[in-house]
């Protein structure tokens, strides 16, 4: 199998021109030559007819080769002259074919000489104008030669392939014809053909030289065409080649490119654009966890060295390792939620205990009671019992992150509430807050790692820009799915729905908490 | 000399403020963008630290409109160490770049790096008379013997001494020297003056009635 697309289609290209220049070649061809030999066997059918009708006055025994019956009883009459068939009855002074053929008794005694009869068997026109090309020969029905002119000399007896009908056929570079006289004669009449042969030949030589060329023009367009066809996608390959993980910003041209194979282009470039905005994505987040560890490592860094800067006291010593304390905390929380983003990135599976996610829930809130006291917001909850599978310290992540939020996003005696349904098969957790709401535009990228909506609120309160990030791949690692809706001014709802446990895996997961 | 710290990142700024009060220097600060940008136009600082990640208002916007009102000398301390970031950063006006987590002595030699050269300052030693000021050291001497100064009479003479020639009236100076929080007197810079002149001498410090102070080159 040729690997090359390009030579098979060139190959194809010869193939069907091939074929289509050949056949019409073939049929002109054919048109041509029969014309020209109807014009050739024309001229013959007029020789024959005309040696036919000669033939017809003939006497019978003349035509089969007999010698002449005893002359009849004379009649009065006009000798005929020379037009006419002599010794006809009076009744029938026309010529044509007619019953006198067929019985001698008819013919008078003052019949036409034989040597005038044989005068008049011969090819009409002047004798210059057929000399030399027309030829003929006429046989009585015995096979002996009546009559022939410029016959070729190897000329046997003729006969026709079909009784009755008229042979054509070459012999040599000669066209004859060969036909049945009356009487059972034989009529040959033949002529060369050469020229017309000739000319024939002529004519198929410059038909397949056109061919020829017609062939050459047509696939050394099809290779230009096709090479024109393949040039974008060599170009195509280049941009494609060119684009790395250094350079992801290149695209493919898709205003030079052909409309069929613009649509490959343009899947090409939405995949790098796609390449392109993960790389982004992994960089951005590169950048920002490297951000987030160096603000508080630079506290620590800067405390350590203002306070080594000179002697202090010892309550200065305890406020400055103090700082570095906290500075260090931070740096742990950060690192932790940027482990288990790398945990669920890299597709750990969590455990599939069962949990009972209300108990769950309700330990989770009352962690978060501490931070709601403070905010001066009322924190409630109502949980229905829902057990589902999966891992408890997760599951309260992301609960203490949701309420976090909605405990630090919220206003001065505003509330937060936290709801547990079992909906359906699944667990629906809300988290319903009084904030200032979430704008639109921001829900999109809200569960992005390091996005932050308002970056004035995450400092001063600690939040790592992570917390919804781990919720989502917590949650999302549950078989569940993580949403909001939020009215600006109203506040924000956010709602987990995690698959519930069936009623046999409840069971089992009692049967294990049992052992 | 006074200094504005734009950080929002609170233990931080506290470090940085402390550090730079050591120093002698008086130390504002700001929380946030819109904060920053306010006191940075406002007040004549010496020079301004600033971080690029800031809530309400980013650094680099921040900087760029403070390009529009002033040339106050700005240090950028930003977690950013993307070169591209640098070069948008001293593309858009900052003065200096230094990444966190920082040396702080280092930050400290670029602070008066940066005041000496936005005072047409090339060296750190400069001498007026007989009397010579170590701007790195904060130590001054004169004729050879080293002169205690406390740290308000050394801000008043590094500042008349950074711009030798003009005249710099009570307000400037007191602009310079105390930070928002002090309620000094602002008579109390007479008093620093009188002291430093019974120290390095009667003409070092020359008084133009009704303007201020002057020291000649």
């Amino acid at each position: 199998m040729i690997r090359s697309i390009r030579v098979r289609l060139l190959l194809w290209y010869a193939v069907v021109l091939t074929g289509v220049v050949g056949g019409f070649a073939g049929l002109l061809y054919s048109e041509v030559r029969a014309a020209r030999l109807a014009e050739v066997d024309a001229q013959l059918d007029a020789a024959a007819a005309s040696l036919e009708s000669a033939l017809r006055l003939f006497p019978p025994f003349e035509l089969a080769g007999e010698s002449p019956p005893p002359p009849p009883p004379k009649k009065s009459g006009p000798p005929p002259k020379k037009k006419g068939p002599p010794g006809w009855p009076p009744d029938r002074p026309e010529f044509g074919p007619g019953p006198g053929f067929d019985g001698g008794p008819e013919f008078g005694p003052k019949r036409p000489s034989r040597e005038h009869l044989m005068a008049s068997l011969d090819l009409p026109g002047p004798p210059e104008n057929r000399s030399g090309v027309l030829y003929y020969g006429v046989w009585r029905s015995d096979g002996g030669v009546l009559k022939a002119n410029g016959l070729p000399p190897d000329t046997l007896t003729p006969t026709t392939a079909v009784p009755g009908q008229p042979t054509r056929s070459f012999r040599g570079t000669n066209r004859e014809l060969v036909i049945t006289g009356p009487g059972g004669t034989a009529i040959l009449v033949g002529r060369p053909a050469e020229a017309v042969t000739n000319d024939l030949t002529a004519f198929a030589w410059r038909l397949a030289g056109t061919g020829a060329a017609v062939l050459a023009v047509g696939l050394a367009g099809g290779w230009l065409v096709s090479r024109r066809i393949f040039r974008p996608i060599a170009t195509i390959t280049d941009t494609a080649s060119r684009i790395s993980a250094d350079n992801l910003s290149a695209r493919i041209d898709t205003i030079t490119v052909d409309r069929e194979l613009a649509g490959l282009a343009d899947v090409l470039n939405a995949t790098f654009r796609r390449l392109e905005a993960a790389f982004d994505r992994q960089t951005r987040f590169t950048a920002d966890a490297s951000h987030e560890l160096r603000t508080p490592l630079a506290v620590i860094r800067s405390q350590a060295e203002l306070t080594l800067s000179r002697p202090r006291t010892s309550e200065e010593y305890q406020e400055a390792i103090h700082a570095c304390l906290r500075a260090a905390i931070r740096m742990t929380d950060l690192i932790e939620g940027l482990l288990t983003l790398a945990r669920a990135d890299a597709g750990e599976s969590a455990l599939r205990e069962p949990v009972e996610l209300h108990r769950v829930t309700g330990e989770s809130v009352e962690l978060c009671r501490g931070l709601a006291e403070q905010a001066r917001l009322r924190l409630t909850s109502d949980l229905e019992p829902v057990t589902v599978p999966g891992d408890a310290n997760g599951l309260g992540r992301v609960v203490r992150n949701l309420v976090a939020n909605a405990i630090q996003y919220n206003r001065p005696d505003g509330f937060v509430h936290v709801t547990l349904r079992h909906e359906g098969g699944d667990a629906v957790l809300t988290v319903r807050d009084t904030g200032a709401g979430i704008p639109e535009e921001h829900h999109a990228h809200l569960f992005e790692r390091f996005y932050r909506v308002d970056k004035a609120r995450s400092r001063a309160t600690g939040g790592s820009g992570l917390g919804l990030a781990i919720a989502k791949v917590i949650v999302e690692a549950h078989g569940g799915t993580i949403g909001l809706e939020s009215k600006p001014g109203q506040g924000t709802v956010f709602h987990v729905r995690v698959p519930a446990a069936t009623a046999r895996s409840n069971t089992s997961g009692r049967d294990q908490g049992a052992k | 000399m006074r200094v504005l710290v734009i950080e929002d990142e609170p233990e931080l700024r506290r470090v940085l403020t402390q550090a730079l009060r050591e120093d002698g220097y008086a130390v504002d600060e700001a929380a946030d963008g819109p904060d920053g940008l306010f006191k940075a136009i406002a007040w004549a600082y010496d020079i301004v630290l600033l971080d690029l990640m800031l809530p309400g208002l980013d650094g680099l916007e921040l900087l760029k409109r403070l390009r529009r009102e002033k040339l106050t000398p700005v240090l950028v301390l930003t977690a950013r160490d993307a070169v591209p970031d640098r070069i948008r950063g001293l593309d858009i006006g900052a003065d200096d770049y230094v990444v966190k987590p920082f040396n702080l002595a280092e930050v400290l030699a670029r602070v008066r790096a940066l005041i000496r050269r936005a005072a047409g300052q090339g060296d750190s030693q400069i001498a007026v008379g007989d009397v010579e000021i170590d701007t790195a050291r904060r130590a001054v001497s004169r004729a050879g013997e080293h002169v205690a100064l406390t740290a308000r009479e050394y801000a008043i003479l590094e500042l008349l001494v950074l711009h030798r020639g003009k005249v710099l009236t009570k307000t400037e100076i007191y602009d310079h020297i105390f930070d928002e929080t002090d309620d000094t007197l602002s008579n109390l810079i007479e008093v620093h003056v009188s002291n430093l002149r019974k120290k390095l001498g009667r003409d070092l410090i020359e008084t133009r009635r009704g303007l201020g102070y002057v020291i000649h080159d």
